[in-house]
């Protein structure tokens, strides 16, 4: 197991596409940490640059104390677990998971006693002389983690383990992997776009954006204090309402807003937050299970019309059309028994969960309300 | 009604698979013809041959058969050591042509080179160069060219490479068509493949030997059994570079043959004989050569 840092590492490719760009973190040693932002954001690569499958253009990778950045894959001791699986089609399963120690030369006999182990973890015993083809997606996908755990790596690498599978079987492996990390308390890193899988299974979460780090925390912490709009709009499905607002005060219960479009609607946003000056141009960001439907004009709301209605049986979603607004409004409701589409309601929000952003989109919440 | 529409619908169906098959049997027949007809032929008498020209008898085994063109041959000719010299120029080009191109190939389409890609498109324009092209040059250059022999127990430097089972090989290993043909099945696999054995800690040469190879079967087929057929069927560079008979491989042997004896029935035996392994491998390996000439948009 090993603790990991990046020093500001960066991957420059010969036609000068940066794919990322001076990425600071640290891993802990144990840690699960989940790498997620949208395609071509720099996550896969980012992964490919700690399993040594892509040169580092500048900045220094460290394993513990021992700098990487010259060692190839197997001298770093890593585990990868591949989107494809990437399992050697003319190999049982008992040769796939035993290939990387048939090549350092471990002898038979213990070779053949850890794919045993290894097999037995991931309770592969009875399908170690079957070729891939034979197998199942989530068989495959178990062999592949095999492969890699059957080394003693020093940090497991998952790149979209689970995107190939079906959604009830991805359910499943989540679960194998969670517990897998449980049982071997090793550093892991996932890849992923899913951020149900990030959710679910990261201790701290990296949000990436066009190969920089918008954002590193808990699940929770990025969720309910999000650092700026992009990581507010990619954490949380269905993702966080944003307004355009004005500054109009600041008091003890936290920063006064007023949105001109919506016929001067305005809201105080609990929280300590950064001085504003009165008409600065602010976001304010509400998750839909922040904002509330009525059919009758409640003191605080504004007017809006149903657009759509989603009914998902735990869920209910009704889409808005606001004033001074392209985008529809995503409110979520325990009940929409008696909301049609068309119809006028009225929207509030809870001032106490509502985010601001200023107008490059960064969050002007106090670093202490972030806690 | 609908019994009797389903009855003529049957018998349509079979109108058209009779046709079909009287399709299939006459041009079948275009090319198996001259082959009976030489193994026929090869059966009977010059006088018999001629006699039967005229009729189906051509391609029957009948009248005076025997196998006294046959015994001709091995008498008349040296047809054991053309053979022996032709398996041994064919296996050897074609075992170190699977290794050498594949190789090749492998470099170009999984490995990170400066130039790779100007190797790329000289390998692909080579493919056009026919072998008439060059026999003049690799003439002048085989004969200059070095070679360790033997003489009577004793290493000897020989001074040139003609008249020789080498010269029929090494020029030819290196063949840009199957560079080509195993370049694309190459490109094909995916990357994490490789990826994923340098993971485990797989060299270059071991992702290709361990990953990639094993995985090639359909390829390295096609190419064997084109090579196959280039090699055995190689005539005028062993007529300009072999002189002797100790390296003569069987197809100028049979044109050497053919300029001393006007006996038909035995030139016919010699073709016979000649035409037998490629038969042979044909059978064997029927599937892949229908998907070998399929996939290499070449004639098999």
């Amino acid at each position: 197991m090993s603790r990991i840092s990046l020093k500001a590492l960066t991957k420059t490719y010969d036609n000068g596409y940066q794919a990322t760009r001076g990425v600071d973190f640290e891993i802990d040693d144990g840690e699960f940490i989940v790498f997620v932002g949208p395609s071509g954001c720099g996550k896969s690569t980012l992964l490919r640059l700690i399993a040594g499958l892509e040169d580092i253009t500048s900045g220094d990778l460290y394993f513990d104390d021992e700098r990487v950045n010259d060692l190839a894959p197997a001298q770093r001791r890593v585990g990868m677990v591949f989107q494809s699986y990437a399992l050697y089609p003319h190999m049982t399963v008992a040769e796939n998971i035993g290939f990387g120690l048939k090549l350092a030369k471990v002898p038979a006999a213990e070779r053949a006693e850890r794919v045993q182990k290894a097999a037995k973890i991931l309770q592969l015993e009875s399908l170690l002389d079957t070729k891939p083809k034979a197998m199942s997606g989530g068989q495959r996908q178990r062999v592949a983690i095999g492969r890699a755990i059957v080394r003693n790596p020093r940090v497991f690498l998952f790149d979209e383990p689970l995107s190939n599978l079906d959604a009830a079987l991805r359910v499943d492996m989540r679960l194998q992997i969670a517990k897998l990390h449980r049982e071997l308390g090793a550093t892991m890193i996932y890849v992923t776009h899913d951020q149900v899988e990030a959710m679910t299974l990261a201790d701290r979460i990296v949000v990436l954006e066009a190969g920089k780090v918008r954002q590193i925390g808990k699940p929770m912490d990025l969720y309910d204090k999000p650092a700026n709009t992009f990581v507010a709009g990619f954490i949380g499905s269905p993702k966080m309402n944003f307004l355009s607002v004005k500054a109009s005060g600041t008091s003890d219960q936290g920063q006064a807003v007023t949105s001109p479009a919506l016929n001067n609607w305005s809201l105080t946003a609990a929280g300590s937050f950064a001085p504003q000056t009165d008409g600065d141009a602010l976001i304010l960001g509400v998750r839909p299970e922040h904002l509330t439907l009525s059919k009758t004009e409640a003191g605080t709301a504004f007017a809006a019309t149903v657009s759509a209605i989603e009914r998902l049986g735990n869920d209910n979603y009704a889409y808005v059309d606001i004033a001074g607004s392209d985008d529809l409004l995503t409110v979520r409701c325990a009940d929409l028994s008696s909301v049609d589409v068309g119809d006028p309601v009225w929207i509030s929000a809870d001032a106490a969960r509502c985010h601001l952003f200023d107008a490059e989109g960064e969050t002007i919440a106090l670093p202490e309300t972030q806690g | 009604m609908a019994h009797s529409a389903s009855l003529s619908e049957s018998r349509k169906r079979a109108y058209r698979t009779f046709g079909l098959y009287a399709v299939l049997v006459a041009t079948a027949s275009i090319f198996a013809l001259p082959l009976l007809f030489m193994v026929m032929s090869s059966l009977k008498s010059d006088t018999a041959i001629f006699a039967d020209l005229q009729s189906l008898r051509a391609f029957l085994p009948v009248g005076d058969i025997s196998f006294e063109n046959y015994r001709a041959v091995f008498e008349n000719t040296n047809i054991e050591q053309f053979f022996v010299n032709s398996v041994i120029i064919t296996v050897v080009t074609v075992a170190l042509g699977i290794i050498v191109n594949s190789m090749a190939a492998f470099a170009l389409s999984r490995l990170d080179w400066k130039g790779k890609d100007l190797v790329l498109t000289s390998v692909i324009v080579l493919i056009s160069v026919p072998v008439e092209a060059i026999v003049v040059p690799l003439l002048m250059l085989v004969s200059r060219l070095p070679w360790l022999g033997l003489d009577a127990g004793q290493i000897v430097i020989e001074t040139s490479w003609l008249d020789s089972q080498h010269v029929q090989i090494i020029p030819f290993v290196a063949h840009a068509f199957s560079i080509y043909l195993f370049y694309q099945f190459f490109i094909d696999i995916p990357k994490d493949f490789d990826e994923a054995a340098y993971v485990d800690g797989a060299t270059p040469f071991q992702v290709y030997r361990h990953i990639i190879m094993p995985m090639s079967g359909p390829v390295i087929a096609t190419v064997a059994i084109l090579q196959f057929l280039a090699m055995w069927n190689q005539y005028l560079w062993p007529i300009i570079a072999v002189q002797g008979e100790a390296a003569r491989p069987v197809m100028p042997g049979i044109q050497q043959f053919f300029g001393r004896n006007v006996e038909w029935g035995q030139i016919m035996a010699y073709a016979t004989l000649v035409t037998l392994p490629i038969l042979a491998i044909f059978i064997a390996f029927q599937r892949h050569f229908v998907r070998s000439a399929a996939g290499s948009g070449v004639k098999g």
